[in-house]
This record gives structure tokens, C-alpha cells and sequence, in this order.
């Protein structure tokens, strides 16, 4: 008895096989075609704004190359335009706190730059030997090392930030995938000290 | 704020991609079987044949350092020149008038359409890429390359390059791009459904062609600044263009002109993603009739292999001189895809030898990747295991975007391979692309453990997208499967023939 259904499927796959019964398998198989069409319209869309996938069709105003500025992830892209575009011919460092998705040194030598690779626990290391991400940016801004902040400010809770200007002609680009901290020129130093791999 | 000038540029880029594909068409039609059903529609080979001549035109000019606005116009050229050597009868010329105002056509009517309901999907990856296409452009990738080999290597030049000719023209992306594939793949797969054997009735052909247009995750994907949608359409095109030259009447050699644009197609997809030279391998073996071969001819099989075995070469030893300029190590999959690649040369020039010794492993190919699956799942059973789940989450509990299209893809496609058999032709190809299908999705899958890193929840999870490039293909075997039993008229016919013999079949049981 157990053996039924089975023996039954497979009489009816052979029959189809042959060519009878074939029209029955047909329509079922053009049924459940219309069906998942039919039902794929009516919970369109399944890809919602908060999924991987950024539509730029649902950022109002966005369009062509100022869909960059409407993700969280281009943050760095909208940074550097807005550093060139503001500070002509100034000198950009990039301190890539490795491991990163986000190759900002690409960007960096794509747009004009140069990078300097850094270990991202020296980085952590440093930033919480000074007592944390806003205990250092206070210290920084007290001492007048940053005097802006330019795309955002890593207070915002925002894991991909940020740059500091720091009132002469370099400018501090930090990208760290894991906590995306920090910096003024002092950190430059540091990790400098600490014989980063500088391959601008 | 989009201007004119913007429109008009990526409307003229478009144009010259199609005229390209145009060209390379009509030797495609210059071939000898040209009484036969041809496989490939115009409006898919426009554009898919034209982004691979791109592709590999715009590889070339970059490794020289010739990279200047005017490289545009080289593909349209070098493929009209081919046409025009290969061609035998007609006048490419005037044929050409016919296809500029088209072209221009329907690359404005794109540009237009892209930008006014704001096309285009973003991730990280899609930033890698354009970063690369603007280097490209400048002629400066290599620098990139040497600073960051690795990262040079995990993104292939293809999608970049396809990209280069927008970055001149100072933009971010050529948005109609997704749009012009889109309606490519959509028209490509209701002409393979169209042609052949037993042409599939409208009804089916809409349902096909409705229910990938009716999947949300199919323009999330063909609008997407990746290489997913490129990749989908030319795999679908060298599918077309393999059935093409080896109709059942086409027993003489083919010349190389006439297997060009599949080796254009075949190439540029190697170019386009990393994965794609063992897709291919597969492809090949697995889809490609190898009597042609067995008996030393020039058959696609062989052509095949050695257009993509002679890329991956190439590419990979790129990639191997970059790491050593830098100072570093080649890594493991470089080395490996070069072994590939010269594995893939030497099966073409032993292909005769292999065949008759049943060496090539098309008939176990799906035993041989379930058991280096069944090796992942040893070796690493918590990536593994993570990898299924992720994957089941993705394709069955609305995770990857999919909605319930796997569901009826599988049903579909399972219902499809039981109730079709090898022995007619149309069982056969249909038995051939779903058996390409499931081995491609288990490479894929083997992917995981050779890039050890265990695959994700999500739509963007690089398995989940992969999955895409099969989507078309699956749908036409479906498709097929369906419209092969479709001719009421034959179905009548066959089941009249049957029923004495059923009638006994029913009078054994009951004794």
C-alpha cells in the first residue's frame, strides 16, 4: 500500500512520457506558470528599500551620478567631490583601516590621492587608548585640530564615515569597516610611528 | 540634473554598441544555415554581441594604452569589417542605413525611459566597478592594480570596460544599459521559445516571458550596476548561437567566421566574472554536440574551448604579472584559473582522443560536482551548513528577493525533466539545458568553499545573484518542456496510437 502513490507517479510519468496524459501535465505546467506570474504581480515588490539593494528610483531626486549621494555606503564618494570641490589642489591621506569592503584607496587613485594602509586593531588600539571615538573627536576639536566635518559626523552612530579637515592643506580620510573612527594629524603620526605600509 | 548633452551621449555610446552587435549578426546570418530556424533574435544580438565586442575591443586598446573617446567607434568597425569579409551575398552598407536609425532609436528611447522612472540599483560592488571603469578610462587602472592586487583581480575588467565609454563622458553609469538588456533577454527568450522543432503557442510564450517580467527581482537585477544581467544575456545568446551552428542539417566544417560571434560571446564572458571560465567548461561539454569533435572536424566544441581557454589565459596572466610587479605572491585562484585555462587548451587539441576514450565527464558532470559538494560539506560542515541554510532562507522564505518564482522553477523544471525523455530532439535539448542548469548551480554553489567564505541571507548574497545568470535559460527549458507536448493536434495523434496498447496494459492489470 505504501508503494502506491509512487507506483502511481511513475505510471503517470511514463504515460506522459509517451505522449498520453500529456496534455493534462501540460495544462497544470501552464497553470502553475500563470499562477507565479500572476501571484509575483500581486506582492510586487519583494525587494524592499532596507534590502541589499538600493533602487534608486525610490531616492527622491535622485538621478544619474547623484544617486551616489542617496546611499549610506558612497558616503566616501560624495567626500572626496566635496573635498576637491572645496579645497582645490589639496592633499588627500587616506588611512584604510584594513580588512574594508570599501576600497577608498580605489576611489582615492581613481579621483586623485594617496593611501596609507594601516592594521585596523592599531587603529582601535589607539582610538581607545584615548579614551574613545567621542572623547578623541572632543579632544581634537578642543585642541582645533578638526575644524570640520565634512559627509557626516562619526557621533551620528553611523558605522561608514568620515574626514576631518584639519585646517591646512591635508586632509584625513579614515575608513574602517568595523568602527570607522577618528583622526587628526597626531593619529597620522602615530600610525606613521607604528611603520604602516605606505604605498601611496 | 540630467541634461541633453547627457542623453545624447549615452544614447550615441549605445548606438555604436548595437551597430556592433548588428554587424557581427550578419554573419551570424551569413551562415550556412541560413534556411534553418535561427535561434538568435536580432533585438538580443544587438545588444548582447555588441557588449562583448566592447568588452573584448576595449580590453585590448586599455592593455595598449590607446584609450581614447574615439575607441568607441572601434568595435561597430572591426565587426563591420568581419562582416563584410565573412559575408557572402547582400550589401553590408545598405543593410547598415536600415540599422543606424533603429540603433539610435531605441538607444534614445532608453536613455529617456532610464532616467525619467530613475532606473539603477547600487551595492558596494557596483562602486568597485565604476571606480575601475573611470581608471580604465584614464588609463591609470594599472596603478590601482598594483597597489591592490587582489582586489584588481576579484573584479574583472569585462563590466568595467563595457562601462569605460560613459566615464569619458564624465558619468557616473550608462543607466539604459540594464533597460536595453532587459528587453533583450525578455525578446531572446520568447524567440527560443518561438523557433524550433515545435514552436510554443502565444499563451505559453506570454506566460514564460510574463512571469520573469512579473518577478520584482528580475528588474532589480537587469538594472543593476553589475555584471549579473550582462552575463545572463550572453549566456542565453551562446546558447542560441550554439543551437545555431549545430543545426541537425549543418554536418560540414564551420569555418571561424562563422562560429565568430559565439567565440566574441563565449570570451567576453570570461572576462565579465571570475566564475565564468568553469561555467563555460560545463557549458561546452554539456551543451555542445561532441560526434563533430570525436571525429577531429572544426566543431563548436573545440572552437569553444579554445576561445575560452586562450581568455582565461590571457586574463589570468595579467593578473599573475600584476602581483609579481608588486611584489606580491600570485595567489592560489590565479594560478589555478591559468591551469584551467591551458586545461581548457590542451582538452580542444585532445578532444578527438577524449571523446572516443569517454574522458570528458559530461555524462557524470552532475556525480562529479554533487561529490565535490558532498567534499565541501566534509571538509568545512559549518560553512556548509551555513551556506544551505542561507540559501534555502533565500530561495524559499522571500529572503533573496525572489518571491515565489524558485518555488515554481523548481516544481517546473522537476516536472519538466520526468515527464520529457532523450529519445525526440526537443526532450533531449530540454533534457540538456536543465541537466547544464543544475550542474552551473552546483559549481556555484562549490564556489563557496573555493572562496571560502560561507554565503549569506540576503538579495545581495553572491550565490543569490549568480543564480540569475541560469534564470533565462531555465525558463526557456520550461518553456520548451511545456510547448514540446503543446500541438493539441500531435498530443491527439500520439495519445490515438497509444490507446489499444494502453487498453492492454488496463486488461493485464486486471488479471
Amino acid at each position: 500500500m505504501a508503494r502506491w502513490p509512487l507506483d502511481r507517479l511513475a505510471r503517470l510519468v511514463a504515460r506522459t512520457r509517451d505522449g498520453r496524459d500529456a496534455q493534462m501535465v501540460t495544462a497544470l505546467m501552464l497553470g502553475a506558470l500563470l499562477a507565479t506570474g500572476a501571484i509575483s504581480i500581486g506582492l510586487f515588490p519583494f525587494v524592499s528599500e532596507e534590502s541589499d539593494f538600493r533602487v534608486a528610483r525610490r531616492v527622491p531626486g535622485a538621478a544619474d551620478s547623484d544617486v551616489f549621494e542617496s546611499y549610506g555606503f558612497a558616503q566616501r564618494y560624495h567626500v572626496h567631490r566635496e573635498l576637491r570641490t572645496r579645497h582645490p589642489g589639496a592633499e588627500l591621506v587616506l588611512l584604510e583601516a584594513a580588512p574594508s569592503g570599501w576600497n577608498l584607496r580605489q576611489q582615492l587613485i581613481a579621483y586623485g590621492g594617496a593611501g596609507i594602509v594601516c592594521d585596523a586593531d592599531e587603529v582601535a588600539a589607539f582610538v581607545a587608548e584615548n579614551g574613545g571615538v567621542t572623547a578623541l573627536i572632543e579632544r581634537l576639536e578642543a585642541s582645533g585640530t578638526l575644524q570640520q566635518w565634512v559627509g557626516g559626523d562619526p557621533r551620528s552612530g553611523s558605522v561608514h564615515r568620515i574626514i576631518a579637515s584639519t585646517g591646512t592643506t591635508r586632509f584625513l580620510v579614515l575608513s574602517d569597516a568595523r568602527t570607522l573612527d577618528i583622526i587628526g594629524l597626531d593619529l597620522v603620526e602615530f600610525l606613521f610611528d607604528q611603520r604602516c605600509d605606505d604605498r601611496g | 540634473v540630467t541634461t541633453v548633452a547627457d542623453l545624447l551621449h549615452e544614447a550615441l555610446i549605445n548606438t555604436a554598441l548595437m551597430i556592433a552587435g548588428y554587424a557581427l549578426l550578419l554573419i551570424v546570418r551569413s551562415a550556412r544555415s541560413v534556411d534553418a530556424d535561427r535561434r538568435v533574435t536580432p533585438a538580443a544580438a544587438w545588444v548582447a554581441l555588441g557588449g562583448a565586442s566592447f568588452v573584448l575591443v576595449l580590453a585590448v586598446t586599455s592593455l595598449l594604452h590607446v584609450n581614447r573617446p574615439a575607441v568607441v567607434l572601434l568595435p561597430p568597425v572591426l565587426a563591420l569589417a568581419l562582416a563584410l569579409a565573412v559575408r557572402r551575398s547582400g550589401s553590408v552598407v545598405i543593410d547598415l542605413v536600415r540599422a543606424v536609425p533603429a540603433a539610435a532609436l531605441i538607444a534614445s528611447s532608453a536613455a529617456v525611459v532610464a532616467r525619467a522612472f530613475r532606473l539603477g540599483s547600487f551595492t558596494g560592488d557596483s562602486f568597485h566597478l565604476i571606480a575601475n571603469s573611470r581608471l580604465f578610462a584614464q588609463n591609470r587602472i594599472l596603478l590601482f592594480a598594483l597597489d591592490a592586487p587582489s582586489e584588481f583581480e576579484g573584479f574583472p575588467p569585462g563590466y568595467s570596460l563595457l562601462q569605460m565609454p560613459s566615464a569619458w563622458g564624465g558619468h557616473t553609469a550608462n543607466m539604459s544599459l540594464g533597460l536595453l538588456i532587459a528587453g533583450a533577454i525578455i525578446i531572446q527568450v520568447a524567440h527560443l521559445l518561438r523557433t524550433g522543432p515545435r514552436p510554443a503557442p502565444p499563451l505559453l510564450t506570454v506566460a514564460v516571458v510574463g512571469t520573469l517580467m512579473a518577478t520584482h527581482f528580475f528588474w532589480v537585477m537587469t538594472n543593476y550596476v553589475n555584471s549579473h544581467a550582462v552575463v545572463a544575456l550572453l549566456l542565453l545568446v551562446a546558447y542560441a548561437l550554439l543551437r545555431d551552428a549545430e543545426q541537425p542539417q549543418h554536418h560540414s566544417a564551420r569555418s571561424v567566421g562563422e562560429l565568430a560571434p559565439l567565440l566574441v560571446v563565449l570570451s567576453a564572458l570570461v572576462l565579465l566574472r571570475v566564475e565564468n571560465v568553469l561555467v563555460l567548461l560545463l557549458f561546452l561539454t554539456l551543451l555542445s554536440r561532441t560526434d563533430d569533435a570525436a571525429s577531429g572536424r572544426v566543431s563548436t566544441l573545440r572552437a569553444g574551448l579554445v576561445a575560452v581557454g586562450a581568455t582565461a589565459v590571457l586574463h589570468q596572466t595579467v593578473v599573475i604579472a600584476v602581483y609579481v610587479a608588486a611584489g606580491s605572491s600570485p595567489s592560489v585562484s590565479s594560478l589555478g584559473l591559468l591551469g584551467v585555462g591551458v586545461g581548457a587548451l590542451l582538452t580542444a587539441a585532445f578532444a578527438p582522443w577524449l571523446i572516443r576514450a569517454r574522458v570528458l565527464p559530461a555524462d557524470y558532470a552532475v556525480l562529479v560536482l554533487l561529490a565535490a559538494n558532498a567534499g565541501y560539506a566534509i571538509l568545512d560542515r559549518r560553512a556548509f551548513a551555513r551556506s544551505v541554510l542561507a540559501t534555502l532562507e533565500n530561495l524559499f522564505a522571500w529572503r533573496g528577493g525572489w518571491g515565489i518564482l524558485p518555488i515554481a522553477v523548481i516544481l517546473l523544471a522537476g516536472t519538466a525533466w520526468l515527464t520529457t525523455s532523450s529519445d525526440d530532439r526537443e526532450g533531449a535539448e530540454v533534457r540538456a539545458l536543465l541537466r547544464f542548469c543544475l550542474a552551473a548551480v552546483l559549481l556555484l554553489f562549490f564556489t563557496g568553499f573555493l572562496r571560502d567564505l560561507p554565503f549569506r541571507v540576503g538579495a545581495g548574497d553572491s550565490f543569490n545573484r549568480q543564480l540569475f545568470h541560469l534564470l533565462p535559460l531555465v525558463m526557456v527549458a520550461i518553456g520548451r518542456a511545456i510547448g514540446r507536448s503543446g500541438s493539441l493536434h500531435q498530443v491527439q495523434v500520439e495519445a490515438a496510437a497509444d490507446r489499444p496498447a494502453e487498453q492492454t496494459d488496463r486488461a493485464h492489470e486486471r488479471h
